[in-house]
């Protein structure tokens, strides 16, 4: 019995490989003209309640069911007037006065007015304590920080960007700041700022509920599982964790009205069950393609990919509390010795490039003059090494996290193994750590206990303080150094209003952080959808949030 | 019967019996599953010692040139078994890769099978208090699945190579133990043990020169069929993430696992190491099941 059983393990082994490539090919092209589009997602949303959360997977159906203030112009970072139609900012950009549309109702036929916007900003602003912490309300902590009643050390009033919000009349808002911010536009614009039902907030207890040790909000209330009320061409139907989420055409939108008339998300959290769910049918497209399956996508006739405009970074951090790496040698060495263009070129099918500098190439302040460029060259980095005093090879903790996906770094081991490589080559001797990304990876990395790691970043909003103010605007445990001199640098950049001067400023701060090196960026990648051919309407998005109100079947 | 045949038969029958391993030899030798059993095996030994000479690349070596136009490269007559996801050549990494599968087998049924054995003996030989103890700690052992036991072992070792063959080595101790126990019990009420007791030899050389060497062959047996089952439970934990932390390792059941991603890409990454798997448990069974029929007392004298 033993050997049977043995055998028929072994056999397992190599035989799902062979079950796995026959079952993808005996998909066909099963196709229905119909009014309801299935999108295949990489995991459920978390709550649909913008504040609330901070990973795309939530803020997918609920940037169809909310709208914020302004918004992008699809397909750009460029804000545009959304739930405000006009804007503008006094002479020292403390005061914001929006104008509002007028006519527009909540999904439960409450009127949107002045009173609901500042209804929203303080119910953010009021959060109670378990709700102010940074695992929860993620984005009003990094863009506004301050809270009315704060709790476990956070800023108070004054000590943060938000002041106070003031209605005027029944369709005029004037928000008031505590310092003059450039980005506050851009932020505004972000899904988890969506104006929501003051009557739904209060009915359904949006607030109400407790949140654990791991910073996971539990709710006592309703809002964000069964009503989220927003204004947007979208409404919630139902929402089946594990199954399925189904959106309805909202049929009182201001706006012109969806083209489909459900929506549905349906989680498939295996890549490559996905892609199999899309070859049969099951659903008509989905996100976060793996660039190892775009050449298959790619032949097959009756699919398309559809690709982000690339708006992110990869890069691999360096913690300076980590001797030697304090050298700013060294990390010039380390910079030398990491062959980032063949890593670039073999795994991202072509959907990367090679960055130069951490802002990407469509963002104001990308600098085009005067960048320091470390191409790979082993003899320069060991040459450099030495020039520090060091003996090589100079031993290396490289990190490298596992179970995860990311559009900057597909395969996050396979980076590793190669960047190693050319480290050994180079005067270095790598040694490597790995970690599950979540939850063990990301705090490590963040509480400062890897040496060189990888990592990466997606832009939010059209703004270089989303990129750099984020990343170097302050002392921190993750890439462990101080220098005063950048963090002015680029807190004055974030409060230039004029723009020109501001480009200046950001350019300046994007080379001055290739000359200091924190971080070793290496690739802006352009992340791939796949639909079935026949859907129309879909305009991807730099921010990686796109309106399903314009999709369509075509023929 | 003709008279060669006569001859042949006289001469077998007549000649002094060459003992249980002698006899078993031969009976091995007509047995033509065991003989591709060795076979099998053979190879399996002969690449594994010989990898650096017969790999035609550095199994580490990468080449990243090859898989800039997708993952990844099929088979060439540059690269036979084609190149990974890091243009490493596959054939040098599977040659190489039977290096750890062999050394992590051998070494982990060896921890098990030296632990196990010395229990096994003390419960049988001592029997009492001893065997009680001894028994029902090993039956504990067995009561949690072998391969949970490893894993929950690696988990709180930590990952790595070392670890996984003493985990796979304990989950093997109870085994061999109980095995042997139930063997020594048997041939304990044997009359040469009788004789033996009764001319005052020792009890220590009473197992290990009387009783051992009788109640082994099960054990042996059972060796075998364990180096087949330690190479599918060490891929197992490589494919579980519990491997070698070194990701660059060429261990097959890493090699698995490090490409589920290639599946509709390149199947041969996985098809490759997966082979190679089945290849060489199906060896140490077939040899392990031509031990049993050799070393089967009923079977004994039949050719």
């Amino acid at each position: 019995m033993k050997k049977g059983r043995l055998l028929v393990l072994a056999a397992a082994l190599a035989g799902c490989a062979l079950l796995a490539v026959s079952a993808a090919s005996a998909g066909g092209s099963h196709r229905s003209v119909s009014d309801t589009l299935v999108f295949g997602t990489a995991a459920d949303p978390v709550i649909l309640d913008g504040p609330l959360v901070s990973d795309g997977e939530s803020l997918r159906p609920i940037n169809q069911i909310f709208e914020g203030l302004v918004g992008l112009k699809p397909g750009t970072t460029q804000v545009v007037p959304l739930l405000a139609t006009s804007w503008q900012a006094n002479k020292t950009g403390l005061q914001w006065t929006f104008k509002l549309r007028q006519g527009v109702l909540f999904q439960d036929g409450t009127p949107f007015n002045a009173a609901a916007v500042c209804f929203n900003f303080n119910r953010w602003y009021n959060f109670p304590g378990p709700l102010q912490n940074q695992g929860v309300s993620y984005y009003w902590n990094t863009v506004f920080g301050d809270f009315a009643h704060p709790a476990q050390g956070n800023p108070g009033p004054g000590q943060g960007l938000y002041k106070g919000c003031k209605p005027v009349g029944k369709y005029t808002v004037i928000l008031s700041l505590n310092r003059p911010s450039s980005s506050f536009l851009g932020a505004l614009s972000l899904t988890n700022f969506g104006m929501a039902s003051p009557t739904a907030l209060v009915k359904y207890k949006a607030d109400a509920g407790t949140v654990d040790n791991n910073g996971v909000f539990h709710p006592a209330g309703t809002f964000g599982t069964q009503h989220p009320i927003g204004t947007g061409p979208y409404m919630l139907q139902s929402w089946t964790v594990g199954d399925k989420l189904v959106l309805v055409r909202n049929p009182h939108y201001w706006g012109t009205p969806a083209k489909l008339a459900r929506i549905i998300f349906k989680p498939i959290s295996d890549n490559a069950a996905r892609l199999q769910a899309l070859q049969t049918g099951e659903i008509q497209g989905y996100d976060l393609v793996d660039p190892a399956d775009v050449p298959t996508i790619q032949k097959t006739s009756s699919l398309k990919l559809l690709s982000r405009p690339a708006f992110n970074i990869g890069y691999v951090g360096i913690n300076q509390s980590y001797k030697p790496f304090d050298n700013v040698l060294v990390r010039e060495a380390l910079a030398y010795g990491l062959d980032r263009k063949s890593v670039v070129d073999s795994f991202y099918a072509g959907r990367g490039q090679v960055a130069d500098q951490f802002l990407p190439t469509s963002l104001v302040g990308y600098a085009t003059k005067g960048v320091p460029q470390y191409p790979y060259d082993p003899a320069k980095a060991k040459q450099l090494l030495q020039q520090a005093g060091l003996t090589l090879p100079v031993p290396v903790d490289f990190w490298y996290p596992t179970n995860v996906s990311r559009p900057y770094m597909p395969n996050p081991q396979q980076n590793a193994e190669a960047f190693g490589a050319s480290l050994n080559n180079s005067g270095f001797k790598v040694t490597f750590h790995s970690a599950p990304w979540r939850p063990d990876y990301l705090s490590s990395v963040q509480a400062g206990k890897a040496e060189v790691f990888l990592l990466g970043w997606t832009g939010d909003f059209g703004d270089p303080a989303d990129f750099l103010n984020i990343h170097f605007g302050a002392q921190g445990t993750e890439f462990g150094f101080n220098n005063p001199s950048l963090f002015s640098l680029l807190t004055k950049a974030d409060e230039e209003p004029n723009l020109e001067k501001r480009a200046a400023l950001y350019q300046q701060a994007s080379v001055e952080v290739m000359k200091f090196l924190p971080v070793v960026p290496y690739v802006h990648s352009s992340p791939a959808l796949a639909f079935q051919k026949n859907v129309d309407g879909y305009q991807p998005s730099p921010v990686s949030l796109e309106p399903f109100s314009t999709v369509y079947f075509g023929k | 019967m003709s008279l060669a045949e006569i001859e042949a038969y006289v001469e077998e029958e007549l000649a002094p019996q060459g003992g249980l391993w002698r006899d078993a030899w031969r009976r091995l030798r007509r047995n033509p599953g065991a003989l591709v059993g060795f076979g099998l095996v053979g190879l399996f030994v002969f690449i594994a010692i010989f990898a650096p000479v017969i790999s035609p690349y550095d199994p580490r070596a990468q080449n990243l040139l090859l898989v800039a136009h997708g993952c990844c490269q099929g088979p060439t007559w540059a690269h036979p078994l084609g190149a990974d996801q890091l243009g490493r050549d596959e054939l040098s990494r599977i040659f190489y890769g039977a290096r750890f599968s062999l050394v992590i087998g051998v070494v982990s049924v060896s921890v098990g099978l030296s632990i196990g054995l010395v229990l096994g003996s003390i419960a049988g030989y001592l029997g009492g208090v001893a065997d009680t103890v001894i028994m029902r700690t090993m039956d504990v052992m067995l009561s949690i699945p072998g391969l949970l036991l490893a894993i929950g072992i690696v988990a709180a070792l930590g990952p790595g190579l070392w670890q996984i063959m003493i985990a796979v080595g304990t989950t093997n101790v109870p085994i061999f133990a109980r095995l042997l126990r139930g063997s020594i019990l048997s041939q304990k009420e044997n009359d040469f043990v009788l004789a033996a007791r009764s001319v005052g030899v020792p009890r220590r050389s009473i197992l290990v020169s009387h009783i051992l060497p009788n109640a082994i062959s099960p054990v042996i047996v059972q060796g075998t069929l364990a180096l087949a089952t330690a190479i599918i439970d060490v891929a197992g934990l490589g494919f579980l993430g519990l491997g070698p932390q070194d990701p660059g390792t060429p261990e097959w059941g890493t090699m698995l696992t490090q490409v589920d991603r290639y599946l509709q890409s390149a199947p041969f990454l996985a098809i490759v190491p997966g082979v190679a798997i089945v290849i060489s448990v199906l060896g140490f069974n077939l040899i392990g099941d031509g031990l049993r029929e050799a070393l089967d007392p009923k079977l004994r004298g039949r050719a």
